[in-house]
Parts: C-alpha cells; structure tokens; sequence
C-alpha cells in the first residue's frame, strides 16, 4: 500500500531533481518500493543513469534494486485515467485524436495537472492500473507551474462540481492536503532570488493546501567551515597568494555569511535541511552520495 | 566570432528558469541605451532587486506602465515595463471584444479566470500581446522582451500555440454552436453539427465530467467566439513580427551539462521554425575570480603538507577541488561550442563575486556582458 508521495519543487535549476533523486535513493536503500517520477517533456535523468542512457516515458523502468523511474506527461496521465471510466480503447482514442479535444486538453486550465496527481495518488486511493509502491517522489516543476500544479484539483472539483471527475478532484485534494501522506519539499540555493521565491512558495502551499513545507538548502558550503575559520584564515593569508585566492577568502566569507541568514530566513517557516555543494561533476554517483546526506528528511 | 547583433528592433531572451535571462535582458537594455537607442525592456516577475534598479516599484504600477528607468545617463534612454498577464489579457479583452457587455460575460465566466491565472501558455500568449503592442506603438527602437520561466527554452516557443488553438474556428464554432442551444440536448446538437468523432470525444468528455462542467466550457467558448477573429488576426501579425529580419532570439544558458543540451535543442528548433538566433549567452560561468591555472608548486605542497596549519590546508584544498569542478565544466563547456563554431555567436558571461545591486551593478554587470560579447 502506498504510504507516501513526495513533491519537489523550487525555482528553476536550483537542485530539484537531485534532491528529488537523493530523496528516492535514500528511501530505495531502506528497503523501500520507491518511484522516482518526472514531469515534462524531457527526461533529465535518462542520460546519468549507472547502466547507461535509456529512453525513459510513461513506462515504469527498474534502474535500481527497489527503485523505479518513470516519466508522466498530462496527456498519458489523462488517457490513462479516461480509460478508467470508459474501458473502450477507440473511444480513448477517438477523443485525443479529435482536434477540438486536443486544443481543450493543451490549454484547458488543470486538466493535465490533475491528471498527474491523480496518477500519484492512485495507489492510495485504489483506481486505476496497479501501482505498488510505497513511496512516490516527483520530480515536480519549478515554482509557478507547481502553484498551477497542486490547485488544480480544488479548481477543478468547484469548477466542474458533480460527475465522477468532480469527486476524483476532491479524493486527490483531500488526499495532497494530508500531512502524514503528502509532503512537500521546497529547494533553495544559498541566494537571495530562490529564497524568497522559496518563502513565498511555502506561504501560498500553506494557504492552498493548509500544509507545512520542508525546505533542503542546496549547495551550501560545508558546514565545517565557520566565520571564525575564515577570520583565521585572514590572518595567515600570504603575499604569496594568486589573486584567485584572496578574492575566494573573501567570497568564501560573504557567503558563509549570506547562508546563515538564509538558514535562519528559511527556519522561521518549516524545517531546514542544508546539502553540500559537492564538487563533483553531475553522475549518478552525486546523486548516490546527495542521498546520503539526505538521511534525516 | 561573429557579432551577436545587427539592426535588430526586437530581440527575445529565451531560456530555461533560473539561468538569468531577466537580469541579461536588463543589461542588454542597458548596451543598447548605451548606444543612442530608445529602449524598452519587458520584464516578467523579476526579483524584487532589479525591479527597484529599474525603477518599477511592485505595488503601484499596472502592467500597462512604461516607466523611464530613473538615473539614468545614456547616450539613448532606458525604459522598462513589468509584464502582468491577468491585466494584459483583461486590456486584450477590453479592447477587441465586441462590446463592453461580450467583453464583461467573458471575464465573469470562472474558466476565463482559471485560463488566464494559470500557466498553461497564457503567459506566454501575454507577454507576445504586449510586445507587439509595444513594438507596433513605434515608441522605441527596440524592444527587448524577457520571457516566462518555462522548465525548457523551447516551451516559449510552443506555448502560444495551445492558446491559439483554442481559439480556432473549428473549436470555438462547435463550442459556441453547442451553448446558443443551452436547453437541447446534446445530442440533438451533436447530429446536427459534428461529425462521428467529435460526438464520441464529447460524451467521453461529459462523462468524466458531468454536464455542468460541459455546459461552462460551452459558455466560455460562445464568450471566446467573439473575440476569435480579432485573436487570430494577432497570432498571425506576432509570428510575422517574430520571424521577420527585424527580430532575434537571444538564448541565455547556463554552465552545465544538460543546460548546454537543452540550448542546441532550442538552437535547432529556432532553425526549424524559421527563426533567428542572434547568440547564446553561457550564464554563471566560471566564476570571474577562479583561475583554472594549477597553484605554485609551493602551495600546492602547502595543501598536503602537515606541518601547514589545518584551516590553511583545508582552504587550499578546497580552492583545488573548485579548479577541478570548473575545468571538467569547462571541458563540456568547449564540446559545445565546437559545435556552434561558425554558426552563431555565442559568449561566456561569468558568475559574479558580488551581487547585482542597483543601476549601478547591473551596468557594471552590463559592462562585463559587453567586452565577452566583443560588442563594438
Ligand atoms: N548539492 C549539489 N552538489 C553538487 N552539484 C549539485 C548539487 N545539487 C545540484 N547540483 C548540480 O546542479 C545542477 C542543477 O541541478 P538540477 O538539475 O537538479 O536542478 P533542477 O532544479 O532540477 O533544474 P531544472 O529547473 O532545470 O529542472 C546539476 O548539474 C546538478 O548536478
Ligand atoms: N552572471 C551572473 N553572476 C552573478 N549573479 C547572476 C548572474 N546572472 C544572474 N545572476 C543572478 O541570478 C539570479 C537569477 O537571475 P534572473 O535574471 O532572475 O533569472 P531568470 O530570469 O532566468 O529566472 C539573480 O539574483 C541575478 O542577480
Ligand atoms: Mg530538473
Ligand atoms: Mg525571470
């Protein structure tokens, strides 16, 4: 039975999906049946994978032991859920191929979305093909379509009222407003733009969902670095010293500044993971080890 | 090199989320104001900083505002302007519906108002209805237009389309056809108006959703109907203003791997829609102060040798590690670029020790952009 569903989000290239991968392996390496889904068109982890590139789409594709990747666009979510209410395969058909259906479908306001939720809900609320996994992390867009994203249930269920899609919409509200199934996973870099992108996110998820956000600090310089360090550092820094490296003492300080006020920014609204910048080039290796420095979200 | 412009009126800065076009399409405002021109730069949500640098204060300022960007002291003149798509779209409405009454049922229906907050396309359909009323104002030289955070470049480019689609004759007659009769039934309608195909889609669609919802839609069509010449007509007038010689993409990416892959993507798609790419811009490269040149061989030994204080060693390590990261960037970095030679220009903008504050740091960050630009 599905136990839980986790939903990454963010501003763009803050770390979304490589959060969104450490968290999967992290839960894969408990012993648990995870997926890891993407949204969108492309597949970002389909060329890092350790057994080489594969195509990645709407087929569920083992990629570890205990670990499925899987790629959802709304149109394959919302075929798939059509064919739920009208298991006759040329009328599924029939309605995406028809160019008015089609141009509903493209622009129509949450239908995609929902349909999308509704996949990652599916499990615990028992619809649709089997869906045997107990933790479901996706890798979720990016700050203003994940808004769109997770009001377009309630949207729907108060536009559409009655008739079987209007009590899917209030299952799946229902079912993302839930705490102890849903959780929502706010990335942020140590830079002004993505936390407060980040603040205001959680304000308008606690508004729409009534949820509490967790937010991971990505790429932030290793704890073990202090101010006190780099006060120190001052001290010893030598003639001898490139330009290169006195400009990196002084970066080094300002950020390390910087950060601890966005720790304590981001603290006063949910609980804060910080992540290492990890010098390493982007592998599945990073991934394995962001994971491991996931262990306590 | 080839140089990145000629005598563009128009330029657009694409790109994925995060990687800096808002801020590029403001330091470009700022070279081109530089250069004698009247300027005026679109913008879409930017941070609160460079929103104040540019004189556009959030909280009193329609969409519809031009504001001269304040002290400034150019050869040319910098205005800037916030796009805000639920007030665009509103104008758009306004303006071309029928009547004030049509303009009014259309906004009221609570579709409209899902369609133009949400993010399916509207934004982008908006912010190209406010570069083409911009451009076709004759108010400036140029018009640079920053666009909506999409997850990849190319989304811009599809987007309109949903938005468009929408509004052809097929689905808005069909639609509207269906709502005049509101009280028959839909299948009486659907005998008469379409053919097989459309009826089955239909009641696939009704019995997902229930009539209701059917009969909303039908409404929201038969309000959209109205406007569906005046709609298309612009499509058409804004694919002409962005394939004509008078426009040009900029593609603003950032130093990575899948980043780099996305803007060869875009570059190919630009092609094949009959584009043009003026250049890419590589964001947040390398960072200014990193010298990739491996340290003394005497410091090199300070990183390793013991008897060095640990904090010296650690800091010299560390600064090592961010050599090794940057230059493998750079290596993929260089693959890429290989590939572009010859087609297009394209420039390394790197990461900047300081933050861009004010006028004043976004025309030093400008500066930098030009000299890696070679823009004469
Ligand atoms: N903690 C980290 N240490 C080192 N590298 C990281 C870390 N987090 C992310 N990265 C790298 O930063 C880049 C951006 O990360 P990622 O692709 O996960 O972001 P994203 O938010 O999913 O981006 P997009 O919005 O484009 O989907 C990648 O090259 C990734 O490998
Ligand atoms: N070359 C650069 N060096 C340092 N910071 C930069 C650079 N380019 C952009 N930034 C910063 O990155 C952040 C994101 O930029 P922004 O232009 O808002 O991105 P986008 O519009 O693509 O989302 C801003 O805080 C901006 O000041
Ligand atoms: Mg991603
Ligand atoms: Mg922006």
């Amino acid at each position: 039975m599905q136990q839980k569903i986790v939903l990454v989000t963010g501003k763009g290239g803050v770390g979304k999906s490589s959060v969104a991968a450490g968290l999967a392996l992290k839960e894969a390496r408990k012993g648990r049946r995870v997926l890891l889904a993407e949204l969108g068109e492309r597949s970002y982890f389909s060329e890092l994978l350790p057994s080489g590139p594969m195509e990645i789409s709407y087929q569920a594709k083992a990629i570890e032991s205990g670990l499925e990747l899987v790629k959802w666009d709304g149109e394959s979510c919302l075929k798939e859920y059509l064919f739920h209410y009208i298991p006759i395969r040329r009328v599924v058909d029939l309605f995406f191929e028809n160019p008015v259906m089609k141009a509903l479908v493209q622009a129509a306001p949450a239908l995609k979305e929902l349909a999308i939720l509704g996949k990652a809900t599916s499990g615990k609320r028992n619809v649709g093909p089997a869906f045997d996994y107990d933790v479901v992390v996706v890798d979720s867009y990016a700050t203003g379509h994940f808004q769109a994203l997770v009001r377009a249930p309630q949207g729907m269920a108060e536009a559409i009222g009655f008739g079987p899609m209007g009590e899917q919409s209030r299952s799946i509200e229902r079912w993302i407003c839930d705490p102890e199934f849903c959780q929502i996973v706010i990335v942020a870099l140590p830079e002004e733009l993505p936390v407060v992108e980040a603040l205001e996110l959680s304000e308008s998820v606690q508004a729409d969902l009534g949820q509490k956000v967790e937010f991971v600090l990505n790429k932030v310089w290793p704890k073990t670095w202090r101010a006190e360090d780099i006060q120190a550092l001052g001290r010893l820094q030598s003639l001898e010293w490139p330009q290169g490296l006195s400009d990196f003492r002084e970066v080094l300080a300002q950020s390390l500044g910087q950060q601890c006020q966005y720790l304590d920014q981001l603290s006063t609204r949910g609980r804060v993971h910080s992540l290492p910048w990890l010098l390493e080039p982007s592998s599945w290796g990073l991934l394995k080890s962001l994971s491991q420095q996931l262990e306590d979200l | 090199m080839s140089s990145f412009f000629k005598s563009e009126k128009v330029i657009v800065c694409a790109g994925s989320g995060g990687v800096g076009k808002t801020t590029i399409a403001a330091c470009l405002g700022i070279g081109f104001a530089r250069r004698g021109k009247r300027v005026l730069v679109l913008t879409i949500d930017p941070a609160r900083r460079l929103a104040s640098a540019l004189g556009l204060d959030m909280n009193d300022l329609g969409s519809l505002v031009e504001v001269k960007v304040p002290g400034q002291s150019y050869k040319g003149e910098l205005f800037a302007s916030m796009i805000q798509p639920q007030a665009v779209f509103d104008e758009f409405v306004r303006q071309r519906a029928s009547s004030a009454q049509a303009a009014e049922k259309l906004m009221r229906n609570s579709l409209y108002r899902q369609l133009v907050s949400s993010l399916s396309g509207s934004q982008e359909f908006t912010s190209l209805e406010r570069l083409l009323s911009a451009v076709q104002s004759e108010r400036y030289d140029i018009v640079i237009l920053d666009t909506p955070p999409t997850q990849h470049a190319v989304d811009f480019l599809r987007a309109p389309e949903r938005i468009y689609s929408l509004f052809q004759e097929s689905v808005t007659k069909w639609f509207a056809a269906k709502s005049t009769e509101s009280g028959g039934t839909v299948k009486t309608l659907l005998g008469k108006v379409v053919e097989r195909g459309t009826h089955t889609a239909l009641r696939a669609l009704e019995k997902i959703t229930g009539s209701a919802f059917v009969g909303e839609l039908g409404e929201f069509f038969a309000a959209m109907a109205d406007l569906q010449d005046q709609v298309s007509a612009r499509s058409i007038e804004v694919h002409r203003l962005l394939t004509s010689e008078a426009t040009s993409f900029v593609l603003v990416t950032g130093f990575d791997h899948s980043k780099l892959v996305e803007a060869k993507d875009f570059f190919v798609e630009l092609k094949r829609g009959g584009y043009r790419l003026s250049g890419v811009i590589v964001n947040r490269s390398q960072p200014a102060w990193l010298e990739l040149e491996p340290l003394q061989a005497n410091l090199a030994d300070r990183a390793h040798n013991l008897s060095v204080p640990h904090i010296e060693r650690r800091f010299l390590q560390l600064y090592q590690e961010l050599q090794g990261y940057y230059s493998l960037r750079k290596d993929t970095y260089l693959k890429f670029e290989t590939g572009l030679k010859g087609e297009v220009a394209y420039c390394l903008m790197p990461e900047l020790k300081e933050v861009v504050y004010g006028l004043e740091g976004l025309e030093s960050m400008s500066s930098i952009l030009e000299t890696k630009m070679a823009w004469e």
